[in-house]
Order: structure tokens, then C-alpha cells, then sequence
């Protein structure tokens, strides 16, 4: 059974029983080849759910909107990744979420299909298989999936499958090495990669659209938000931004799940995922710790091991 | 332009461009479309730039040449000797905006009511749109996010334009649409074209090109009936509550006064952000996105329209396009059109 059926058929099945009173999942958008989060609540609304390479939104950021007390969440390996830090840093209550596992191919780019049909959106779309058709100036163009793929999705990491309660085919296996970005940065020499910081900052609009997005920026008021003191300025000055993206990184080290929805959200194509990357690789190869896939780990900042090493404090 | 007498249409070859362009830029500050995709602004002209043509509206709209991002309003500061208060330095060459669509300056004309109310005229907004000549460029492929016919707009609106251009193969068509357009284009001194039939053509294509139909008919006196429906519960649940929409909206205009190392600076702002109306006291009156989503529906809706006798929205489609959750403002006033209220 195709999965988009699969999951329309258990969501039915979980509201129509009781066991969840909403299922958070995606539907159909209004643009082609893009699909909106939709809470549903009734077996009818659970007929409109889609789950496929164009559901680009991580879902989990929604729980803790949602008042229901029982809530099913359509968890790909990025929501899942996401609920385990939610369940290590008591975000959600066990029991609150069913998870439901569906298999993903991984996520359309839609900056990369833009950019392969003349950098406008299409004027249709749709998924054959493991292909993109898209149209645009008339033309239709078929492109493999795989070459259209968002960069996160190249270094997908599944979760233990005990935070699924359902699972609806077989999860995608990992779909290739996600360093090769961190290799680039690594290589570059500091005042290039400087140089690109201050393009990418001197970009951004200071929206906040990658903060709203990320499922793991969650804080009740971020520090941009006080004006009394006023930790961060609000104007286009460069160290203002510099600090925003950076604080912003440092508090997700080892907390960051690599879901790429911050780079997704951003209407100005600002994609600073390699200092998330970077302190990841930190924490993994000095904490031998990977967030995202043990519901039973600790989180990273509130373990301490006698001899976690200490050598870069000075 | 005296009236009855229509502006001639002159030629202007596509390989051309680029050495009128500079010509234009020796004596102006010309601000052309340029970068691709998502990171495509107006940029100031230098030789050899790519222009962003075909590929459609430049992501960041024509409203930063105006109204920036963050502007010095003045600096201050006492140094050693007395207290001095220095407004910021004039711009000294006048802009021509060279290559904005229709709906971009149509929204110019609807921030104008604005900034140049008689009450309080804003001299840096009007200074740079006093001086500033708007050449616009017809689109010939809105794209399927635009819906600029449904609130009035046209895909070769001449609104706030001095000059429409229209792409033909190989050629572009110019039209003055004011004096101070015509004068421009006299001032370039090109020849001039037959009847402008093939620009007549691409203006009738591109308004027939299914551009996706909105209608707002009767909206701003219902929604001032809608304060407490409970549709806003359900329409802001989906939004995040981040600024994309407002900062590349060309019409939003909500702004933030700070002082900084001795300069007052203008920021842009946005209704979507808690801060926006968080009080001195610690009271927000907007406490959560419900009230900030319905405000930014309002705002262009119903109390501009009620104020100025349109909607606040040229139906430009960047909020649709750039919205991460895809919640698309053309649904949300098809729901608010069609709830009981």
C-alpha cells in the first residue's frame, strides 16, 4: 500500500478510536509541489493527509502548540529525531505522542528545482516515482529526485525505533555523508570563511524565520526578544547579526538534529548549517554524544563525566 | 503629459541596455534588479552586472531604495565641545529605479499616503521619492504565487510609474507614463517605434495567463465585524510567527525607533513579533500569534482600505512564496470571505 494511504488509513483508524485526538501531519499546498502542516482532528480531515519527499516542515515544533493531550505526530527520521530531544529534555510528556513512523526518500529542494528551471517557481509540478516533474515556461522537465535533494537529507540519521509507535513501511536507510559541507568550511582558510559570514549576516533580514522553524529553538522568549536590557540590537548592523546566528548556534550544540528546516524556511537563501554541523561534531567526538537518537541518553549540558575533557578551557 | 496626446513608444534594443544603463548611472544613483533566485535585490548599477529579467520579481522589493532597512535618522553626541544634533548626510544624486514591476510601485504609491501625511510628512521618505524616477518593466510571466488583478493591480499596471517598458523579441517597447518619464526618455534620445501593437500583445497575454483570482469584495467591512471570530483560533495556528512575510512585503511599512552609539536609527519591525507591542509595563496587548496574525490581516484589509480606499496589498505573491509553512494569504481571505460573520 502506498504510504500517503497507509497513513490516511491509521490516522482514521486513531482518531476514529480515541486513541489520539489530533494527528499532525502535512497536506496538500496551494503551490505546486509544496504541502502545508495540517493538524487533524477528524477522520475526514485525516483524508487529506500526504506524506512525501515535498513535506519539508518539521512537524515536531507544532506539539507543544497543540493543546490536545493526546497527539499522533507523523515522524519521519527528522521528527523523530526531534521528539527524542523533546522526550530527553522533558519537552513532552511520555505517552502524549504516538509517533507514527512513515519511510521517506528524502526532502525535495525546492532551491535546487528552482534553480533547474530557470530559477522561478514551476508552474506545475509533481513526484513520478523517484523523479521530479516539473514545468516551467511551458516546458516540462524530469529530473531524478536524488538530484534535486535537500543537503541535510544527504546525512539522514535514524533514531532508535522504540520512539515509533507505528510504523508504516521501512524507513529510508542513510543517504550518504552530510560532512562533506563541514569539509568545505574545514578547508577554507579562517578569513575566507570569515568572509562568508559577514556575506551570509550582511544578507539576512533578521525574520527569524530559521529560529521559528527549528523545532529545537523553543525557548519561551529568546534573547533577541528583550529590550530591557537589550542583549542584541535590532538594526542591520553586522555584529548584531553575527551574534544573533551565533548564539543561536552555540545553543544547539549538541542539540541540533540536522533536519535543515532552518535553511528551508529562509527567504533569503541564508544557509549557515555548517556551524550547527560543526559544533555537532564537537560534541560527538569529544562527549561521544549524538543528539536525536536515544530517548534514554542524557542531554549533553546536563551531563558530566569526570574525565569529559577539558583541554580547550583555558 | 498633456492630455489626449498619447506618449510616443520608443525602441530600445535588447543588446543596448546595459550602455544606456550606464549612460543613466553617470549622473544617477540607478538602482537595477540583479542576483538570482532568493538572493535577488535591487542593486546600484555597475557595468556588466547581470540584470534579473526573465526570471521574474526580484525576491527583496523596490520599497528598500525608499524606506532601508535601518536608517540614521540623526546623530548626537556632546564629543568636548557644546551638544550637537547633525542630520544624516543628503543623498546626492537622484535614484532611477530601473527595472521594478507594475506591483512594486504600486505599493510605492500606497506607502506615499503614509509616510506623506500632511500631519507628518517624512522628509527622508519624500526626499528620495520626490527625486526618483521609477522605470518599470511589464511582466510577461506572473508567476502561479501572483494574484495582482484580483486587488486591483495589472501585470502592465503604469501606476506610479514614469516609464512602462515591455519586453518584445529582442527589443523593449518604452512608454512615458508622466512628463518626468517622457523627459527621461527624450533625454536618451531613441528611436522611435511604430504602433505598439507586439507590447500590446505581451501586456494581453500576460493579464490572461491565469493569474489566480482573490476575491476581496465587501472584505474590510466584514473583518471590522470579525474582531472576536472564532476563525482566527484555526487561520494562525499553522504560522510560526517569523517576518518573512512582512520584510519582502512591498507595502509593509511598521518600523522601530532605537538609539545606538549616538545615532537614532529607524529599524524595520513587524506586527508578528511579540516585542512589537510588548509595553513598557510588561503588558502585551497581542499576547500570542492569534492576535498578531489577525493584526497584519487587519491592517491591509480592512483599517488601510477603510482609510484609503484599497487594500493594503498589490498581490505581489512574495508572502505566498516565501512563507515556510506555505499559509497563503489568498486562502486565508477566501476563509475569512466565506465564514459566517
Amino acid at each position: 500500500m502506498p504510504v500517503t494511504d497507509a497513513l490516511r488509513e491509521t490516522a482514521a483508524q486513531l482518531l476514529a478510536e480515541g486513541t489520539v485526538q489530533v494527528v499532525l501531519g502535512w497536506e496538500r499546498g496551494t503551490l505546486p509541489l509544496r504541502t502545508t502542516p495540517l493538524p487533524a482532528r477528524t477522520v475526514e480531515e485525516a483524508g487529506r493527509l500526504v506524506a512525501d519527499a515535498t513535506c519539508d516542515n518539521n512537524l515536531t515544533l507544532y506539539l507543544t502548540r497543540l493543546k490536545e493531550e493526546r497527539v499522533g505526530l507523523v515522524a519521519r527520521p527528522c521528527e523523530a529525531r526531534a521528539l527524542v530531544e523533546y522526550l530527553r529534555e522533558h519537552r513532552v510528556t511520555p505517552g502524549r505522542v504516538l509517533a507514527i513512523g512513515v519511510p521517506c526518500t528524502g526532502m525535495l529542494s525546492r532551491r535546487a528545482l528552482e534553480a533547474r528551471l530557470g530559477g522561478r517557481l514551476p508552474e506545475a509540478g509533481r513526484l513520478d516515482g523517484d523523479q521530479v516533474v516539473g514545468t516551467a515556461g511551458g516546458a516540462e522537465e524530469r529530473i531524478a529526485l536524488a538530484e534535486v535533494l535537500e543537503p541535510a537529507c544527504r546525512g539522514c540519521r535514524l533514531p532508535d525505533a522504540a520512539v515509533y509507535a507505528r510504523v508504516l513501511g521501512h524507513p529510508c536507510p542513510p543517504a550518504g555523508d552530510r560532512h562533506t559541507l563541514l569539509q568545505r568550511s574545514d578547508n577554507l582558510a579562517a578569513d575566507a570563511r570569515y568572509a562568508e559570514f559577514v556575506e551570509a549576516a550582511a544578507r539576512c533580514l533578521r525574520c527569524y524565520a530559521c529560529r521559528q522553524a527549528c523545532p529545537l529553538c523553543y525557548c519561551a522568549e529568546c534573547f533577541t526578544d528583550r529590550s530591557a536590557p537589550a542583549w542584541v540590537g535590532p538594526s542591520d548592523d553586522l555584529s548584531d547579526t553575527m551574534l544573533f546566528h551565533l548564539t543561536r548556534a552555540m545553543h544547539l550544540a549538541g542539540r541540533c538534529v540536522d533536519c535543515g528546516a532552518c535553511v528551508r524556511a529562509c527567504p533569503v537563501g541564508v544557509d549557515l548549517s555548517h556551524l550547527n554541523l560543526a559544533l555537532g561534531r564537537e560534541a560527538a567526538q569529544r562527549f561521544g554524544y549524538r543528539p536525536g537518537l536515544d530517548p534514554a541518553d542524557r542531554p549533553l549540558v546536563a551531563t558530566f563525566r569526570p574525565d569529559d575533557p577539558e583541554e580547550f578551557i583555558r | 503629459m498633456r492630455r489626449g496626446e498619447p506618449a510616443v513608444a520608443r525602441l530600445l534594443a535588447e543588446n543596448e541596455l546595459d550602455s544606456i544603463l550606464a549612460r543613466v548611472a553617470e549622473r544617477n544613483a540607478l538602482w537595477v534588479p540583479a542576483g538570482d533566485g532568493e538572493q535577488s535585490a535591487f542593486a546600484l548599477y555597475r557595468p556588466g552586472l547581470a540584470l534579473r529579467q526573465e526570471a521574474g520579481p526580484t525576491r527583496r522589493t523596490a520599497k528598500e531604495i525608499f524606506f532601508p532597512r535601518t536608517e540614521i535618522l540623526f546623530t548626537y553626541g556632546e564629543d568636548d565641545g557644546p551638544p550637537r544634533l547633525e542630520a544624516p548626510p543628503a543623498e546626492v544624486l537622484p535614484a532611477v529605479v530601473y527595472g521594478l514591476r507594475p506591483c512594486d510601485a504600486r505599493a510605492l504609491t500606497m506607502l506615499d499616503p503614509v509616510f506623506e501625511d500632511p500631519g507628518y510628512p517624512d522628509g527622508l521618505w519624500g526626499g528620495r521619492r520626490r527625486g526618483a524616477t521609477l522605470v518599470g518593466v511589464g511582466c510577461t510571466r506572473p508567476s502561479r504565487a501572483c494574484f495582482c488583478t484580483s486587488v486591483g493591480g495589472d501585470p502592465a499596471g503604469e501606476e506610479g510609474l514614469d516609464v512602462l517598458v515591455v519586453p518584445i523579441p529582442g527589443h523593449y517597447l518604452a512608454r512615458a507614463v508622466t512628463d518626468r518619464g517622457e523627459e527621461w526618455l527624450q533625454a536618451l534620445d531613441l528611436p522611435r517605434a511604430g504602433p505598439d501593437h507586439e507590447a500590446a500583445a505581451v501586456r494581453a497575454a500576460a493579464a490572461g495567463a491565469g493569474l489566480a483570482v482573490v476575491d476581496t469584495e465587501g472584505l474590510p467591512a466584514k473583518l471590522e465585524r470579525m474582531f472576536g471570530h472564532a476563525v482566527w483560533e484555526q487561520l494562525h495556528e499553522r504560522c510560526l510567527g517569523c517576518a518573512a512575510c512582512t520584510y519582502l512585503c512591498p507595502t509593509c511599512h511598521c518600523f522601530d525607533i532605537v538609539d545606538e552609539g549616538g545615532s537614532r536609527l529607524r529599524n524595520w519591525d513587524s506586527c508578528m513579533f511579540p516585542l512589537f507591542t510588548l509595553h513598557a509595563s510588561g503588558h502585551n496587548p497581542r499576547l500570542s500569534g492569534k492576535e498578531r496574525m489577525r493584526q497584519r490581516i487587519m491592517h491591509k484589509f480592512s483599517y488601510y482600505p477603510q482609510r484609503q480606499g484599497r487594500p493594503a496589498c498589490v498581490g505581489c505573491g512574495r508572502c505566498v512564496e516565501v512563507c515556510p509553512v506555505n499559509l497563503d494569504l489568498r486562502s486565508v481571505l477566501a476563509q475569512l470571505k466565506g465564514v459566517e460573520a
